[in-house]
Order: C-alpha cells, then sequence, then structure tokens
C-alpha cells in the first residue's frame, strides 16, 4: 500500500513539474565575433531556437541548428558553416542546464527575476560548462521570457581561426539568446 | 620587359582584386531559382522523421536539400525583426512542421489564414528539438 502511495505522490509530482515546462520554437540567438579591429561586423542570428524551460524544476534545455544562423554576407555564412562550425558534421548546438538560484527566487509568483544558470553548451562536437545570468519573466506559472548573454572561447571548441583573418575575428563570441513568448508544453 | 612585367602585375592585382570584392560581396543564393530536389507534403516529411529509426538518418536524406512542401497552416508567426514564418500541419503531436520566410528576399505579401493549403519552396535545415525547419522559404503560386 505504501508503495502504490509513493508511486502515486512521485506521479503527481512529476505531473505538476511537467505542468510547468513552457516551450518556444522561435527563440532568437544572436552570434556576435566581430574583433575590435575588424571593419566588418561578424554577426549572424538564427531565430529559430527551440528551447524548454521547466519553472519548478529550473530545468533548461536549448537547442539551435546551425544552418539556421544568417550572416547579412553570404561568404562570411559560407565559411561560417564550412569553415568554422562545420554544420554538416555537427548539425546543431545544445545547452542543458538549469537555473542554480532556484531556491533565491519564487516562479510560482508573477514577476520578472534575476537568476543564475549553469549547465552543458555543446557545440561544434566540443562539451564544456557554461555559468551565467539570466532575467526570466513568470506569468501564469510559468516562464514565458528568458534572457541571457555570455561569451565563448571560441578555441574551447575546436573553432580554429586561421591567421589571414585573426585580426578580425575576435577570439570570444559574444552569444545573447532571447527566449520570448513561452507557452506551455 | 620590367615593363611588361610591370603591367602584368598591375593587371593580376587588379583581376584578383576584382575577384576578391566579387566573391566577399556575392549575394546569397536566390533560393526561388533553386533547383528542387524533393516535392513533399509537410505530413510526409513529419511521417518520413517518425518512420526513420534516428534523427540522423532522417536528416541525411532531406538536410541541405531544397524542398517544395505543401501543407495546411496550423499557426501564423509574426515577429517584426524578421519576415516571421508559417508552422504547417505535421499530422504528428511529437514533430512540427516550421517553415521561416526567407531573410534575403521581399517579404511575402499574402495574407495567410490559419487552415490555409500553401506551397513554400526553403532549405531544409534538419529536426531540432522535434521542429523539422525549412529556413529561407518563398511562397510559390
Amino acid at each position: 500500500m505504501k508503495k502504490v502511495i509513493f508511486a502515486m505522490a512521485m506521479l503527481s509530482a512529476s505531473m505538476v513539474a511537467t505542468a510547468q515546462t513552457s516551450i518556444t520554437k522561435d527563440g532568437t540567438i544572436e552570434f556576435d565575433a566581430t574583433s575590435k579591429g575588424s571593419p566588418e561586423k561578424i554577426e549572424a542570428k538564427n531565430t529559430k531556437t527551440v528551447a524548454t524551460i521547466n519553472a519548478a524544476t529550473g530545468a533548461i534545455e536549448i537547442g539551435v541548428l546551425v544552418t539556421g544562423f544568417h550572416f547579412e554576407r553570404a561568404l562570411m555564412e559560407e565559411h561560417f558553416n564550412e569553415n568554422y562550425l562545420e554544420s554538416k558534421k555537427f548539425k546543431s548546438a545544445t545547452f542543458k542546464g538549469s537555473i542554480t538560484t532556484l531556491k533565491d527566487v519564487n516562479l510560482k509568483k508573477d514577476g520578472n527575476y534575476s537568476v543564475k544558470v549553469s549547465g552543458k553548451l555543446t557545440m561544434h562536437g566540443v562539451t564544456k560548462d557554461v555559468t551565467t545570468d539570466g532575467k526570466v519573466v513568470v506569468k501564469g506559472g510559468i516562464i514565458t521570457e528568458a534572457h541571457a548573454e555570455f561569451a565563448t572561447k571560441l578555441a574551447d571548441y575546436g573553432v580554429a581561426i586561421p591567421g589571414a583573418v585573426k585580426d578580425k575575428i575576435a577570439t570570444d563570441a559574444k552569444m545573447k539568446v532571447h527566449l520570448k513568448d513561452m507557452k506551455k508544453k | 620587359m620590367l615593363k611588361k612585367l610591370f603591367y602584368f602585375g598591375l593587371l593580376a592585382a587588379f583581376v584578383g582584386g576584382f575577384v576578391a570584392y566579387r566573391m566577399w560581396t556575392k549575394p546569397h543564393a536566390n533560393i526561388a531559382k533553386q533547383k528542387v530536389d524533393m516535392t513533399i507534403s509537410a505530413k510526409e516529411l513529419a511521417s518520413a522523421y517518425v518512420r526513420m529509426r534516428s534523427e540522423d538518418a532522417a536528416d541525411s536524406t532531406y538536410s541541405n536539400k531544397i524542398l517544395l512542401i505543401t501543407g495546411k497552416i496550423t499557426e501564423i508567426q509574426a515577429d517584426s525583426s524578421t519576415h516571421g514564418g508559417l508552422i504547417l500541419e505535421s499530422g504528428d503531436s511529437t514533430k512540427t512542421i516550421s517553415c521561416t520566410f526567407d531573410p534575403f528576399s521581399e517579404k511575402p505579401k499574402a495574407a495567410y489564414k490559419v487552415g490555409q493549403e500553401v506551397t513554400l519552396q526553403g532549405l531544409c535545415n534538419g529536426i531540432n528539438m522535434g521542429d523539422i525547419q525549412i529556413g529561407r522559404c518563398v511562397p510559390v503560386k
């Protein structure tokens, strides 16, 4: 009997947690690897970022297809896919992590919250730990918006910059994540 | 002889500079003029991703291919910073078909309605967390 009650409690807890998961399939990630000396902006945007965030557990999952990043210049986009991120081999970049300051904020209550996020970023086939500050908006028991900004050292992910363009491409790429209009999953 | 070499060098530098400039400023490929690799319905595409043993196997068939895709609109995605996109009926609760309008082409003028049947030409980027993404879409009459 105790086992049945425990199983039922676990099931209802997992159902409550699932009910607090929000999802977006049109989040945006902006990539900026413009170096100080570069005459051209090396910027790209992906507006088809898929992300889920659970307000109860703080779990975050973000996925983006590398070929979905668009640059103003066609040649930059070509080099980004073929030479740097090798999108045919490593088709996506993912982040799996969580809100680590969950106990300091009450995500059951509507409002805007500053949080800390930590997790594993996989890009170009390499996985590294990432920790950053973020902001979330809670409405109706779910997270409806989330924003974060962080820098990644391209060399850490095995992205080699040829000597000829070293002064034009920043060693640390800035990533801006904007997840809005998130809906209940 | 030196004069000839000088003029040859000058010409080579000019041609090289011109080629580099043309490459640097080349526009994005006109997606509407690209050869269609496959004609498929949104439901067939979703079902292929469900049927195939792995997402990688399905991606190797459809990813980086120009698709002429037809389907019923289930959602219209409007965004002031992009040309937006359409979600097409997939017929499978675990998959969505997201078509994003080409940011390098003119914004489609058509007023789309949910339930309307559309045909779009775009580049399949593959699947991302259950979302089959067709980018750079242009409407086909």
